[in-house]
């Protein structure tokens, strides 16, 4: 049966190759779809994950590290670090701010660290080592062709590029780092408010652990002397940004995905009709041979099965360069069309769709009149 | 000539319901991808364009809400207030940040109203009130909907329980949601007293929004002021960078996936024809008239498909809508048509690359066994 399939395809290639092509595009299209979605999600984890430290704390009440806003009182670092089983916090505060350049203006997420918490990977130039220096993510960096050297005007202060980082963006925003030394400069020699009480000084503390220490016991012991903050355990938080974002892009991105395998059933059920009811005359021919009518549907079943498994791999290589080519163009976006859940979602959902295109013809192989060969 | 066209165009029925149901199939996936893509942008700036200000003003370097961080001191509301072209003023303060209801968790733009205010709070009330005193909130009934909040339901933004009073229409959207509060809450939320975001601005009987503009900057030191109408623009502006671009990023591989199929659709369909157009051929049809015929099959399937595909959106939409109410969806006569007239084209390039090897064909071969 499989050799005669496989001669069937190759019958009509140019058919067939547009029938599978059409299938790839599909599981192409589905794939693209759910790493995009599963790209924001990522980011978002990452924002926490990449900023280090054992415990992190936050304002009381505050449980998200992206897109939200944390105070805590200034003191709050030296009564963290008197805590029992704390080897070392490190604040780390985050300012949302407008960046502006000949008319284009970009929301960014300005992270003033210390010693830990600062970019995650330099994809070119160096480290912070001067004054007013800044590393910006590679997705605003391209987006305003910017380089290491270069001056970055963030509210009318000059600052001077000093590297490019890798990954540092999330919620469609990209991050820039500076250090805490600059902070204050910044607040009183910039165009913010009048009153810079308004903005934070500290959001969020990076606490190391002494060798040994437990996490658990360590956190509770910082929540009771600091009723001002909660802590969280990164991995935690990390959850919780993911939750948020769940919440947030979940049903836009569901509902896009949704319609995509709607339209995708749609598709390849419509195309395994159109193919199976071309060639009508053959399976006749088949039925007048003696075969039965189990033996054509389960040839039809298998001619799809055979037509969608050669399509998924041409489909999984097409959302893979699809992709790739997204993130060149725009890096702000993480697209990851291979993650193990959405993969094998839309290969079995691939597989479904032919089963069920095969089967809807089912009605005609069964009333399939075997005479109707000679009469033509 | 027509009803030759029409007559293969009809030739086969089934066939003919295949192509149309697969090109409707790929439109749309499109128009409901247009349709999420307008419905978030309009509501994306939701408060902006409802509320009735003239004027917006805010601090110096700021010229827009979405993610801007805009800070003023209460006493320059007072100097525009004093303004002789100037007829209300209402302040708000605004922090976007999360808001929590039990398990329930949501992103919002909490805004802080100088309460009584007079059109700052919610242009659209489904029950309850639409001031809130100290302590009390204002949630989209969205929100409330998917949370199971209601009437006296508790919430919390940061560490401070609210008692909801009112849910308002219209305030949801995927990326700011809008909620109400006073601002005494929001200033001790802020740890910050005594200072606004931003002031939206009434214009005196006769005093264009233009003139007021110039007098409040002329008038008043470091603050910047805009049309309602300009804000509105660069509000908008900035927040689809914010998620509305990925939608139109993705509404863009949705639109590949769809000419694709289309073009395979239609392409299919002539191809299919291909000896019955050489038998025409043979008969003495010009090319002219091979290519006005399956011209026309394309443009008859494409168009019957998009009006397919809009039919069955226009009926999807408000079950989507129910189904998932998170999601605005837009079903506009602009998209169709944008829509339309890229599938007519994508149809139309499809069906000519058959009928060019048709119109090369030796006639002869249509009455060769196999032509």
């Amino acid at each position: 049966m499989l050799l005669y399939l496989i001669r069937q395809l190759r019958l009509d290639m140019s058919r067939t190759l547009m029938r599978g092509g059409a299938i790839a595009a599909v599981v192409a299209v589905i794939l693209v779809l759910e790493g995009f979605y599963a790209g924001q999600l990522v980011q978002l984890r990452n924002t926490v994950l990449n900023r280090g430290g054992d415990l992190i704390v936050l304002q009381a009440g505050v449980s998200n590290m992206i897109a939200v806003r944390s105070v805590l009182p200034q003191f709050s670092r030296q009564e963290v670090e008197a805590v029992d089983g704390v080897a070392s916090a490190y604040p780390l505060t985050t300012v949302a701010l407008i960046y502006e350049q000949a008319g284009v203006r970009t929301p960014i997420s300005l992270f003033v660290y210390d010693t830990g918490g600062g970019p995650g990977s330099l994809f070119t130039g160096r480290p912070i080592e001067q004054d007013r220096e800044i590393i910006i993510d590679r997705s605003l960096a391209e987006k305003y062709q910017l380089s290491p050297g270069d001056v970055f005007i963030l509210s009318d202060f000059e600052f001077h590029i000093a590297g490019i980082s890798e990954g540092d963006a999330a919620y469609f925003t990209s991050f820039g780092f500076v250090l805490f030394d600059d902070l204050l400069d910044f607040y009183f020699e910039s165009d913010l408010a009048d009153d810079i009480s308004t903005f934070p000084l500290l959001s969020f503390l990076l606490v190391n652990l002494d060798v040994g220490a437990d996490r658990a016991t360590v956190a509770q012991r910082i929540e009771a002397s600091v009723p001002s903050a909660d802590v969280y355990l990164p991995a935690v938080l990390a959850d919780k940004d993911e939750a948020l974002g769940r919440v947030t892009l979940g049903p836009i991105f569901e509902t896009m995905i949704g319609l995509a395998y709607i339209v995708g059933i749609l598709v390849t059920g419509i195309i395994m009709f159109a193919a199976i009811n071309g060639r009508l005359q053959n399976l006749g021919v088949l039925k007048a041979l003696g075969f039965s009518n189990g033996y054509l549907l389960r040839f039809v079943m298998l001619e799809a099965l055979l037509l969608a498994s050669l399509a998924i791999p041409v489909g999984i290589v097409l959302a893979i360069l699809l992709g790739v080519f997204i993130e060149s163009l725009e890096p702000l976006y993480l697209v990851l069309p291979t993650e193990t859940t959405p993969l094998l979602r839309t290969v079995l959902a691939c597989w479904g769709f032919a089963i069920v295109g095969s089967l809807l013809p089912v009605h005609m192989i069964y009333r399939l009149d075997p005479g109707m060969v000679f009469r033509s | 000539m027509t009803r030759w066209m029409l007559k293969s165009l009809l030739l086969e029925p089934l066939m003919l319901m295949i192509a149309i149901a697969s090109a409707a199939s790929a439109f749309l996936l499109i128009i409901m991808f247009e349709g999420i893509f307008a419905g978030e942008s309009e509501q994306i700036v939701a408060y902006v364009r409802n509320v009735k200000a003239d004027v917006w003003v805010m601090q110096r370097g700021v010229s827009n809400m979405h993610m801007a961080t805009s800070y003023l001191p209460d006493w320059k509301v007072r100097q525009v207030q004093e303004l002789q072209s100037v007829e209300a003023v209402d302040a708000i303060l605004y922090l976007n940040t999360v808001v929590e209801a039990g398990e329930h968790r949501w992103f919002s733009y909490v805004v802080g109203l100088d309460v009584p205010a007079a059109y700052a709070g919610p242009w659209a009330m489904s029950v309850g009130r639409d001031q809130p005193a100290v302590g009390e909130v204002i949630v989209p009934e969205v929100f409330a909907h998917m949370a199971q909040l209601e009437i006296g339901s508790q919430l919390r933004i940061t560490d401070q329980e609210f008692t909801i009073v009112g849910l308002s229409r219209e305030t949801f959207s995927m990326a700011n949601s809008v909620i109400f509060i006073n601002k005494i809450d929001m200033e001790d939320i802020m740890s910050s007293f005594d200072i606004s975001s931003f002031m939206l601005v009434k214009a005196a009987p006769g005093v264009t929004p233009d003139d007021l503009v110039e007098t409040i900057e002329r008038e008043i030191d470091n603050v910047h002021a805009l049309t309602a109408h300009q804000f509105l623009i660069n509000d908008k502006k900035m927040a689809m960078q914010m998620g509305t671009d990925t939608i139109a990023l993705m509404t863009l591989i949705g639109g590949a996936l769809a000419i694709l199929l289309v073009a395979f659709t239609i392409y299919s369909q002539v191809a299919r024809q291909r000896r019955e157009l050489a038998v025409a051929k043979a008969l003495g049809a010009t090319n002219r008239a091979l290519y006005a015929s399956v011209v026309f099959q394309a443009i008859a399937i494409t168009l019957a498909s998009v009006i397919l595909a809009t039919l069955v959106a226009a009926l999807l939409m408000p079950v989507l809508s129910t189904l998932i109410p998170a999601v605005t969806l837009r079903l506009t006569v602009a998209s169709v048509s944008k829509i339309a007239v890229a599938g007519v084209f994508v149809a139309i390039t499809a069906s000519l690359m058959p009928a060019r090897q048709i119109a090369r064909l030796d006639p002869v071969s249509a009455f060769q066994s196999g032509g």
